[in-house]
């Protein structure tokens, strides 16, 4: 059966990975931030840096094809979709998806 | 193949391809300032200091050596973009205007082997010479997928660092380019170079002193079927995970002051920590300053970008004390809010780099 899509974004990097999401709305959280997440933010800088080096994946609200998240996460060969507007409503701490980062949608696993 | 006519309008469509398209400059965060708080203070007399230190280095030196001065083709983009709107605000003329933006085209074209709008979808910088010789002298086997991941994070440590030095000027100092065909033992391969020119610079204040990478070179040549899509100012997309896709790398750091070849695992995995050391310190100590610092080290960055002219002129890169006194004095406001669509904000976006438009309207 075809897994249903719960957001759609722009296919910043390509590649799928699966994982629990965390949301991180400021830097101070980013110790509640653990290796093999999928990080969910609004969009990143390089203080982010710290977060997305552990991170199997990213979805930012904001951004196209060469903002900071989709260039940092083609280069460290991590799935990323930029610029959906809500994924930091729409995706909750610990739910587990499926980032297509080729084809820019989240799954529901 | 060589592209090398100066049309305004397809300078434009570049630009336009490599922000509006893509969000580059026009989403509304941009770390740590965005330029356009700045744009009633900046524009104006970094355009007229430009404009007048050209004309001189143009005529003393000629414009292709006028052009070394600069290094590589994304400097000279930025210099598009952060001059345009200030010649219209000091009153230079559309004719000149054009003919600023035609000699800036021209100076690209000295410094680039390939179509320089990147309208193919390639950054072609170096010759097939030069290419060549680094796929033939410089390449190693990746030994394995660690080394591939290892690589990955370099690069990306590289792209944050750089940002976190020299903010959103960044791309003019570093030199993305490729893909260029590349035959690496019987196979078809493609050559994908980045260039960090300074890693350490002691122009700002961000207690660099002793951070020992100076530069940073790196070659790698990926599997045929990774479709690169290069736009103008060195940034592109790809079609697949690149670190899957590696074939062979090669590369040289500057460390302290000696040139070093980083093919092994250990020495890679060195260089990523301290750089992601040294990001988190600087990113973290930019994220500290205040709107009014931000926009004073926005100002010294820009006029950074001239710095190589001014030496040769023998006068200071630094900004005019009484630009400094203004921010302080009166700080900060976002003055270039647009009105309207995407599609009519993006076109009043690209007004303000094009040389044949007046001021765009609100």
């Amino acid at each position: 059966m075809a897994k249903k899509i719960i957001l759609k974004g722009v296919a910043a990097s390509a590649g799928q990975a699966v994982g629990l999401v965390k949301v991180i709305t400021d830097p101070k959280e980013f110790k509640k931030f653990q290796e093999g997440m999928i990080l969910v933010a609004k969009i990143t800088d390089p203080e982010w840096l710290a977060v997305m080096v552990k991170a199997v994946a990213v979805v930012t609200n904001e951004g196209g094809l060469l903002s900071h998240p989709a260039i940092v996460c083609r280069e460290f060969g991590i799935p990323a979709i930029v610029g959906t507007v809500k994924a930091t409503k729409v995706l909750r701490d610990g739910q587990k998806v499926i980032i297509d980062g080729t084809k820019g949608s989240v799954y529901e696993e | 193949m060589k592209n090398k006519k100066y049309s305004i309008e397809r300078m434009r469509k570049a630009i336009g391809r490599s922000t509006v398209e893509t969000d580059k400059f026009t989403q509304g965060t941009i770390w740590p300032i965005h330029p356009s708080y700045l744009a009633s203070i900046l524009s104006a007399p970094f355009a007229k200091d430009f404009y007048q230190d050209f004309q001189t280095i143009k005529g003393k030196i000629g414009l292709k050596n006028t052009s070394r001065l600069f290094g590589h083709p994304s400097v000279l983009w930025l210099m598009i973009m952060r001059t345009m709107p200030g010649l219209k605000i000091i009153g230079l003329g559309k004719r000149e205007r054009i003919k600023i933006a035609k000699n800036i085209l021209k100076m690209i074209g000295f410094l680039m082997e390939g179509n320089i709008y990147c309208e193919d979808g390639k950054n072609f910088i170096w010759s097939k010479e030069k290419t060549g010789e680094v796929v033939q002298n410089e390449m190693d086997n990746i030994q394995n997928n660690n080394h591939a991941v290892l690589l990955g994070r370099l690069h990306a440590n590289l792209i944050n660092f750089s940002q976190s030095i020299f903010w959103v000027t960044n791309c003019a100092h570093r030199e993305i380019h490729g893909p260029y065909p590349s035959i690496w033992r019987n196979k078809k391969t493609n050559l994908i170079i980045r260039e960090y020119f300074l890693l350490n610079p002691q122009a700002f204040d961000l207690k660099l002193k002793n951070f020992p990478i100076e530069s940073i070179s790196s070659y790698c040549l990926y599997k045929p079927e990774v479709k690169f899509n290069f736009a103008v100012l060195n940034d592109y997309s790809s079609n697949l995970p690149l670190n899957e896709n590696l074939v062979a790398v090669g590369g040289k750091v500057k460390y302290k002051g000696k040139e070093v070849k980083f093919n092994d695992s250990d020495f890679l995995n060195r260089l990523c920590k301290l750089l992601e050391k040294e990001n988190q310190r600087t990113s973290l100590a930019v994220n500290k300053l205040s709107e009014k610092e931000k926009a004073i080290g926005l100002i010294f960055r820009s006029y950074y970008l001239i710095r190589n002219i001014k030496k040769q002129l023998n006068k200071t890169w630094l900004p005019p004390k009484i630009l400094i006194e203004k921010v302080k004095k009166d700080g900060v406001k976002k003055t270039l809010s647009m009105k309207g669509s995407r599609k009519e904000k993006a076109q009043r976006f690209l007004d303000l780099y094009d040389p044949r438009i007046d001021w765009p309207k609100k």
